[in-house]
Parts: C-alpha cells; structure tokens; sequence
C-alpha cells in the first residue's frame, strides 16, 4: 500500500489510495485533483473562521458537513473527525470558545496538510510518484 | 425496474467540487456519462438542456437543499419521470423528524467509497 509515509516512522498525514484507485493510476487526474483539494482546504479553513468569528453557527455546520467527504477521500482521518464533531457541536452546544479553539486546531492541521501536499506535488513534478520512491 | 443500459447520463448534484470530481472520474470509467453541477441553479439550467436519465443530488447544499429542488424537478412535466438518488449523511429517519419524506426517490448513505459507487448504484437501482 502507496501512502504518503517516508522512510522513517512518521504517521501518513494523507492517504492517495482511493484517489489513486479513483483515477486508476492516472497521474494527471491526481495532480489536478490535490491542487483543487488544495483550494478546497484552504476555503474551509476560510469559512470556518469567518463562521465562529461572527458565531455564524449555520455556516460552521454546513462547512464541516461539506467538506467531510473529500477529507475522507483523501484518507484525513483526524480531521475528518474534527470536522464531525464541529458539525456536531455547531448545531447542538454552541459553546463560542470551545469551537474557536477547534477550529484554530482544523486551521492548523489544514495548513500542514497544504504544505505536505505541495511537498508531495513537487515529488511527482520530479518524476516520484510518492515520496518513498527513491 | 432501471438497468443499467437504461441509465447513460447521469446529472451529479453536490457542493463538494473534489467529490463530484471523484465521482464523474469513477462514473465515467464506468461507461457513464456525467453532468456536474455544484449548485442548484446551474443543476436546473442543465437539467432542462440535457434531460438526463438519473440525478444523483445531494441533501444539504446552500442555496436550496436537495429535498426542495427535487419537489421542483418532480413538479415538471419534462423532468417529473427522472430517478433520484439523494445523498445524505443525515439517516432517513432524521430527514422525516426536519418534515421531509425522500418519497419515490432512491437513497444513498454518505460517507461512500467513491469506488464502490458503480456497484452500489447498480444495486440500488436494481434493488426496487
């Protein structure tokens, strides 16, 4: 199994089995498809901040509830469930500090994210396919 | 009963533009053919130009949510005979609790492996 784990033991931040599994191999859909989940990433991190800065409570929900399948896809477990449990909390509890907190931590996992992705970008550029590929 | 030699092209309805990438990609390796749109507005401009054989329509976008614009495609002579998937996370029970019933229309539980939807959409339409 392909992931984004390097030779050491750093847990994988994503996943590119189902996305490679999705295009079967194709290596321009995959470099298309991480450059719009790129734009997607940051978007959400946008709108979830401007939703707990205005304690726009529906906004958060749907902004956590839309962006959960593509961060599955991309295999994002943790921030999968971050994203389930802000939906969850956005429609339930509506504790102001508590959801700005979470959604600092989304916003810095995204922003890892991103910059894992962009390095893994420049792998494929470079001709490796993932960044294991010596 | 819908088979798949009835089903060509498919109209995919959602916000999320990476999954409806991944699902046109997945579905047309299939031999489908896909329409994307990721609002409702431009879901209904195409809806209307190109007829297709199955909308695949997801339950909570901003707009207009998926129930609503189904009620809408429903109410139109040249639309009312098309099948519906709606996609949701929300159980069905939870959409009947909010006041709405997904009435004729096919339902898919999300989150889905985008790559078991040919088989899962096969099995839905079969399976009625």
């Amino acid at each position: 199994m392909k992931t984004t784990q390097n030779t050491q033991a750093a847990p994988a931040l994503f996943n590119l089995d189902q996305l490679n599994q999705i295009g079967n191999d194709d290596e321009t859909f995959t470099k298309q498809m991480l450059e719009k989940f790129i734009t997607q990433v940051y978007e959400c991190s946008e709108s979830l901040h401007s939703a707990i800065l205005t304690s726009d409570w529906l906004k958060l929900k749907n902004t956590a509830h839309k962006n959960i399948p593509s961060y599955s896809i991309m295999g994002l477990d943790e921030l999968v469930n971050l994203l389930k449990y802000t939906e969850i909390q956005s429609a339930k509890n509506k504790e102001y500090n508590h959801m700005l907190e979470i959604v600092e931590i989304i916003c810095e996992k995204n922003n890892t994210v991103i910059d894992a992705i962009r390095k893994h970008l420049r792998l494929m550029e470079n001709g490796k396919k993932y960044p294991d590929d010596n | 009963m819908l088979l798949k030699k009835d089903i060509q092209n498919i109209l995919v309805v959602d916000d999320d533009e990476f999954l409806l990438e991944a699902i046109k990609k997945k579905l047309e390796s299939s031999g489908y053919h896909i329409t994307t749109s990721n609002n409702v507005h431009d879901a209904y401009f195409k809806l209307n130009m190109q007829k297709p054989d199955l909308i695949m329509l997801d339950i909570i976008m901003p707009d207009m949510n998926g129930i609503e614009f189904m009620s809408i495609i429903n109410s139109q002579f040249l639309t009312s005979d098309i099948p519906i998937i709606l996609m949701s996370y929300l159980p069905e029970k939870e959409l009947y609790n909010m006041g709405y019933s997904i009435g004729k229309a096919y339902y898919l539980a999300k989150p889905f492996n985008v790559n078991g939807l040919p088989q899962k959409l096969q099995h839905l339409l079969l399976s009625t």
